[in-house]
């Protein structure tokens, strides 16, 4: 049977414990800041505003264009 | 090299390692007595040279932060000097201004009056008043229990809305089958001719009444919409329903001449009525509602004055503490240029939807449409400030901030925002 190259794995290991080490480190070294503090209203999701959106809705749900086509259809009940 | 057998090789392997990264610092720290000397003198002139370079970075470190700081402290001082200047302008600009309005302005009224003739800015800041609110103001807060009873009737009038066009298009559709009789007769005097004549009129009289009810059924719906905003104030509410009530009556007028027509001229011209009062109707409507929008963009753009005025307190707080909050100050006037656009455009938009022309009307609703889109960008713009603010460890300013606000605004008991 053929040997490993067992100077090689020792090194691959030696450099990989360095690695890990240095990845802790770097872990360790900024903490996250933990920001409780609120400036008073929550974070909106995106850029459309819920109670702009809901009164858009209002406007199509008051629906003024029914009213042009009762007009125009009023037409049709004129006697000749 | 060979491992007797029964012996685990990647164990012997890591054991090895380990033994070799304890085993080689140790070395290199062991070295003989003249060897350590002249390490020691070498690691002393280092050192000296270190502590000289470090301390030279130090104080080049510390005049940038210096620059920094008077650089940001300048451009703080010429923005609050900016609105300043803007706020003595206003001032002078207009005979005794009450002196509570306009120091409750913010950035962004300050700015839109500044672009105001002296007599519009006048009777502007005289239709302001100040209030003390928190970010969950409303111009007319609705207690729950009302708020329900108005989404009931206006579900009520919606379904009566669905069932009142069937009739309506039934009734419609009779009509036109008799009227194809009606023609065929020609100028016929024959008895049954005449018999189709009334039925014609009777049948014209049902479906313009159904037209009616179609119509007073949506002003019902429109003038419930306006009851149950929170954005408009108590007198513009009232207002607004007394005009839908003005066409309600006009529509009820016209229901009475289809009542007492008798004759087919007779019912034409209450048709014809019918037809006026819709369409004035219509653009009235179109009209109140996208006002309503406008007051629901105008609500917004308050309740982030509010959050302006708090982020203005908590800035005080973090400058007082030495951070460089000029980003941040830049982000808002950034945003009070945004929202005094917006503003701009509704105080347009406002006065032509005053209008009874359609073209006049679209303009005013493509400007409420450009206001929004105003208003959502400034909204953005103030979640990043608040975020910004946030990272700097901001500190909530948890009471209630004046705004300037229209006319008769009944004012939210402010509440205390919710700490973790």
């Amino acid at each position: 049977m053929k040997l490993p190259n067992y100077p090689a794995i020792i090194v691959v290991i030696i450099v990989a414990l360095s690695i890990v080490a240095v990845a802790c480190t770097s872990a360790t070294e900024t903490p996250v800041p933990i920001v409780t503090s609120q400036v008073g209203v929550q974070p909106a999701t995106g850029t459309e505003l819920p109670e702009i959106t809901q009164a858009e809705q209002d406007v199509e749900e008051i629906g003024s264009e029914e009213l042009a086509g009762l007009a125009d259809e009023m037409e049709e009940a004129i006697l000749s | 090299m060979k491992f007797k057998k029964g012996v685990n090789e990647p164990v012997v392997i890591l054991s090895i390692a380990i033994v070799l990264l304890l085993i080689v610092p140790g070395a290199i720290a062991q070295p003989s007595p003249p060897q350590r000397q002249a390490a020691r003198d070498v690691a002393d002139h280092v050192k000296d040279a270190v502590g000289e370079k470090i301390s030279g970075i130090k104080e080049v470190v510390q005049d940038k932060i210096s620059n920094r700081k008077d650089v940001a402290r300048d451009r703080k001082e010429a923005v609050r000097e900016s609105v300043r200047e803007k706020r003595d302008a206003l001032n002078a600009r207009i005979a005794n201004p009450d002196q509570k309005v306009v120091g409750s302005l913010g950035r962004a009224e300050i700015e839109a009056l500044g672009r105001l003739t002296p007599e519009k800015a006048k009777s502007r800041i005289e239709s302001l008043k100040v209030v003390k609110v928190n970010n969950d103001f409303k111009a007319r807060p609705i207690p729950a229990q009302a708020a329900l009873l108005r989404k009931e009737a206006l579900q009520k009038l919606k379904e009566e809305e669905a069932a009142l066009k069937q009739q309506y298009t039934e009734r419609l559709g009779k009509l036109k089958e008799t009227k194809e009789r009606l023609r065929a007769c020609g100028n016929e005097t024959a008895a049954g001719c005449a018999t189709i004549r009334s039925e014609a009129i009777a049948q014209a009289k049902d479906a313009a009444q159904k037209a009616v009810e179609r119509l007073i059924n949506h002003l019902q719906k429109l003038k419930e919409k306006i009851m149950a905003s929170e954005s408009v104030t108590e007198q513009e509410s009232s207002d607004r329903a007394a005009k839908v009530d003005a066409l309600i009556l006009e529509a009820e007028a016209a229901r009475q001449k289809i009542t007492e027509a008798t004759s087919s001229e007779e019912m034409n011209a209450a048709i014809r009525e019918i037809q006026r009062v819709t369409k004035k109707a219509r653009l009235r409507s179109e009209s109140q509602a996208h006002g309503l929008l406008r007051a629901e963009i105008n609500g917004v753009i308050h309740r982030s004055e509010v959050v302006e005025k708090k982020i203005d307190c908590v800035l005080a707080g973090l400058e007082s503490q030495g951070r460089d909050t000029s980003g941040i100050e830049a982000k808002l006037s950034e945003y009070g240029s945004t929202i005094s656009s917006a503003k701009d455009k509704l105080a347009s938009a406002k006065e032509l939807l005053q209008a009874e022309e359609e073209a006049t009307i679209e303009t005013a609703k493509t400007l409420i449409r450009e206001a929004k889109w105003l208003v959502q960008e400034a909204h953005a713009l103030l979640e990043m400030i608040k975020q910004a603010v946030r990272e700097l460890g901001g500190e909530p300013c948890a009471e209630a901030q004046e705004i300037a606000i229209e006319g008769d605004a009944t004012v939210t008991i402010p509440t205390p925002p919710v700490t973790p």
